[in-house]
């Protein structure tokens, strides 16, 4: 099974299969549908001019609405022959060291099947004479007897061509002779009209080793003269078509065959002409072509089969180019041992050939390729990987390989780093949203706890201040007023207050002085001073000795108390009094707020 | 040169060029692109990363919101009370430029026999006071609640710029002990509150006349 077979991509499944077998021109427009082969459109033309002939059928097809361009063309002017060759097919030569080997063994072989393109053959295949009529004419232009004795030999009848004899002995009409000469100039180049010698365009696949020759291998090939291909081109051109290919007219059946490993044996039958094919082993072993127009289709094909030592165990398979195959097949059967059957019997022959069919086949790979070769247009392709199609393709495989794994490892790169970015984005995420809730817990509570300093600041402040009014400045009124009340009653006879102010020695933030060698933390928070005169020194001492008993309930303190003789009032001897009168505090109150 | 007829060479060649030229398109507008797309992805995937090394999460606070709010509303409420409080308190003092109650400071010194030798006002600046405490004053944003110590002394601590600023005036009297007494006495029934914040009293020189009592001079400032 081959790959065609299975994906028929970049094939189109329409062709236009034209066969012509030198005297009319017929084509076929065949679609594949599946493993079937349909016959869409068909078209013929009796015109002698191939030129006029191809427009017709071509203008027929388009008004049954084929749209196509690709052709194909089965004509008798190719050469479908075995030849050998000391080439070995694994070892393939460069195409045009083959080309050459191949016309070296095909020039003489093409140059001996054209010349059976005859004038009177194709007067005779035409029927606008007769055989003997045609053998009239030769034997008078080799200067034998003329029976009908209606030329002289005087009339230097050897030189004169078989179409103007047959004219001047009444066979044919210059029309009839002309239709001819147009027919022929399509079957072979006149070698008086050109002017080097022409080339031939050939086609070939390998059969295999030929059998007790070792290093000898069998080629089938075809071959056409290279003018004659490029004028079908050029004609099928003018008429929007693209020639493809041309295949023999004979031998294209083979492809039909299904079952190509036992021995088979096709006979194909056309007019005037017969041609057999044996295949082995899926290849083709031998070929033989038989042309004689006088005998029965029946005759040719046993000339044809008795060319060849069948054994009558092996299949024969008739292809019939005939209107009715069955009664042809039914005298060989009485004649000939071998079971013989019809190659296809689906199709209409009056529509369709079998030749045709097989090139389709062909043409489509449908079929065992090397039953069958053609002459391609353009030549022979090379070897796969020769072509410059395959390179361009593996080139273009190989681009988009080299594009598909860098998109392919970009893919996987980027699939890994997304999904490994996702995680570790939900991850952050997580966190993120974690540290911002607690962060605004934090600020909130943060908040919250300045609102409560700031509320508990302002609280003391007011309490300080509520404290102030309700407390210290009663108790500054009420000690203003008692160390007033405090200096009158202890105030005697003998003592005279010179005064009393609060200026003088301040109260600081040191703290006070150390008494008895103990270090005292209070604060002087009031001080007053007092300076007085007393008589004596008993009187002054006495003097501080009731004040200080008066002030202790006020929780005032006397400090640096001086005795000192000094002259009074009246210039009395007496003692002068200095005191301070002290509030203290303990340190820790004494703080800006 | 027929493009379906290239030999050897030409046909590397042109699979050269094509090669270069499709493989260097693709690498320019595609490849390049994508690689530094995919590694700028994978950049940001390994910072990310690394915060997450580098990050630590702050521990929860051990407040409760609720608490504190609580504590913030029950604190209010204080306020409200102390602020009631020192509402009272304040309608006890007279305005700042409150000129009937240095009459009723005259008057009370009339009615105490005290001669007024001098009424004016004690001028303190909240300059003083300010830079005396500058170093103590940084602690608090606003310079005029400062709430000086109680060793700072009465004028001080009721200077402009402190929380406990009163206006003061300065009284100088003449008068006998016992008048003075009464006059500073007579001060605490005044319908506002005036406070004797500092005072220096000293006998004069000459003596009084034998059955009159010593003149004395005094020097009172008043926080009104």
């Amino acid at each position: 099974m081959k790959l065609n077979n299975i994906f028929p991509f970049g094939q189109s499944s329409q062709i236009l299969v034209c066969e012509t077998d030198g005297f009319s021109l017929r084509g076929a427009v065949l679609n594949r549908s599946g493993k079937q082969v349909k016959v869409l459109q068909t078209a013929q033309s009796q015109l002698s001019d191939m030129d006029e002939a191809v427009k017709e059928v071509i203008n027929q097809l388009k008004m049954d609405g084929w749209n196509g361009n690709r052709v194909i063309l089965l004509s008798p002017a190719v050469l479908s022959t075995l030849v050998e060759l000391p080439v070995d097919p694994q070892k393939s030569r460069p195409i045009s060291q083959m080309q050459e080997l191949i016309r070296w063994e095909v020039e003489p072989l093409l140059m001996q099947h054209n010349t059976r393109w005859t004038v009177d053959y194709l007067l005779v295949g035409c029927g606008y004479m007769t055989v003997e009529q045609a053998q009239t004419v030769i034997d008078m232009q080799q200067g034998k007897p003329n029976p009908t004795g209606m030329l002289d030999l005087t009339d230097n009848i050897s030189s004169r061509s078989f179409g103007d004899l047959a004219i001047e002995l009444g066979y044919i009409r210059q029309s009839q002779l002309n239709a001819c000469l147009a027919r022929l100039e399509w079957l072979k180049i006149n070698s008086e009209l050109t002017d080097s010698d022409s080339i031939i365009d050939c086609g070939w696949t390998d059969q295999g080793e030929v059998a007790d020759v070792p290093g000898m291998y069998s080629w089938l090939v075809s071959c056409l003269d290279q003018t004659l291909l490029e004028r079908w081109i050029e004609t099928f051109h003018n008429h929007g078509m693209k020639l493809q290919a041309v295949y023999p007219l004979t031998g294209s059946s083979s492809t039909l065959i299904n079952n190509t490993t036992d021995a088979n044996v096709i006979i194909e039958s056309h007019k005037g002409m017969s041609f057999i094919t044996q295949i082995k082993d899926e290849k083709v072993v031998f070929q033989h072509q038989y042309d004689n127009l006088e005998k029965s289709a029946l005759d040719c094909c046993l000339e044809s089969f008795h060319a060849l030592n069948i054994k009558p165990s092996e299949a024969v398979f008739l292809a019939s180019w005939h209107e009715d195959t069955q009664p042809l097949i039914d005298e060989l059967q009485q004649t000939i041992t071998n079971n013989i059957s019809s190659l296809s019997s689906i199709y209409n022959m009056n529509d369709v050939s079998l030749g045709m069919i097989g090139t389709f086949h062909h043409a489509l790979k449908l079929s065992n390729e090397s039953l069958c070769v053609e002459v391609r247009v353009g030549g022979p392709l090379p070897p796969l990987w020769q072509r410059q199609s395959t390179r361009s393709m593996v080139l273009l495989l190989v681009l988009l390989s080299l594009i598909g794994t860098t998109e392919l490892s970009f893919l996987i790169w980027k699939h890994h780093v997304v999904s490994e970015k996702t995680v570790l984005d939900e991850q952050w995420a997580t966190i993120d949203d974690a540290s911002k809730r607690i962060q605004s817990q934090i600020t909130q509570v943060n908040k919250r706890k300045d609102l409560l300093a700031q509320q508990q600041q302002d609280q003391i402040r007011l309490q300080t201040l509520l404290d102030f009014y309700s407390n210290d400045i009663p108790e500054r009124v009420d000690l203003v007023q008692g160390i007033l009340g405090i200096l009158q009653d202890v105030v005697t006879d003998e003592i005279v207050i010179e005064s009393v102010d609060e200026s003088g020695k301040r109260a600081t933030f040191k703290a006070a002085l150390k008494t008895l060698g103990r270090s005292d933390k209070r604060i002087e928070i009031e001080n007053f001073n007092l300076e007085a005169w007393a008589l004596s020194e008993a009187s002054a001492q006495n003097f501080i000795q009731d004040l200080k008993q008066a002030i202790t309930p006020w929780n005032l303190e006397i400090r640096e108390p001086q005795v000192m003789a000094r002259p009074g009032p009246l210039s009395l001897s007496g003692f002068t009094i200095a005191v301070r009168i002290v509030k203290l505090l303990p340190q820790s109150r004494a703080t800006i707020q | 040169m027929n493009i379906l007829n290239l030999n050897q060479r030409e046909q590397i060649l042109s699979a050269l060029v094509i090669s270069i030229f499709v493989l260097g398109s693709y690498a320019i507008f595609r490849a390049i692109p994508e690689k530094n797309i995919i590694e700028s992805l994978q950049k940001s995937a390994s910072l990310t990363e690394k915060k997450l090394f580098s990050t630590t999460i702050p521990d929860e606070p051990l407040e409760n919101i609720d608490t504190l709010v609580e504590q913030l509303n029950d604190q209010e409420q204080a306020m409200a009370l102390i602020k009631s409080h020192a509402e009272e308190v304040q309608k006890s003092l007279a305005s700042f430029d409150s000129q009937e109650l240095k009459v009723r400071i005259s008057q009370l010194a009339r009615d105490s026999n005290i001669r007024i030798k001098a009424n004016e006002t004690l001028k303190t600046t909240a300059q003083k006071i300010i830079k005396s405490k500058t170093q103590k004053s940084k602690q608090t944003d606003a310079v005029n609640s400062v709430i000086l110590p109680e060793s700072s002394g009465w004028i001080a601590r009721m200077s402009p710029g402190t929380m406990l600023h009163r206006p003061m005036q300065r009284i100088e009297l003449a008068g006998s002990y016992q008048s003075l007494r009464q006059f500073i006495h007579g001060l605490e029934d005044l319908p506002w509150q005036v406070t004797v914040i500092k005072f220096q009293i000293e006998k004069i020189p000459s003596a009084a006349p034998t059955g009159y009592p010593q003149s004395l001079h005094s020097i009172l400032v008043l926080a009104l």
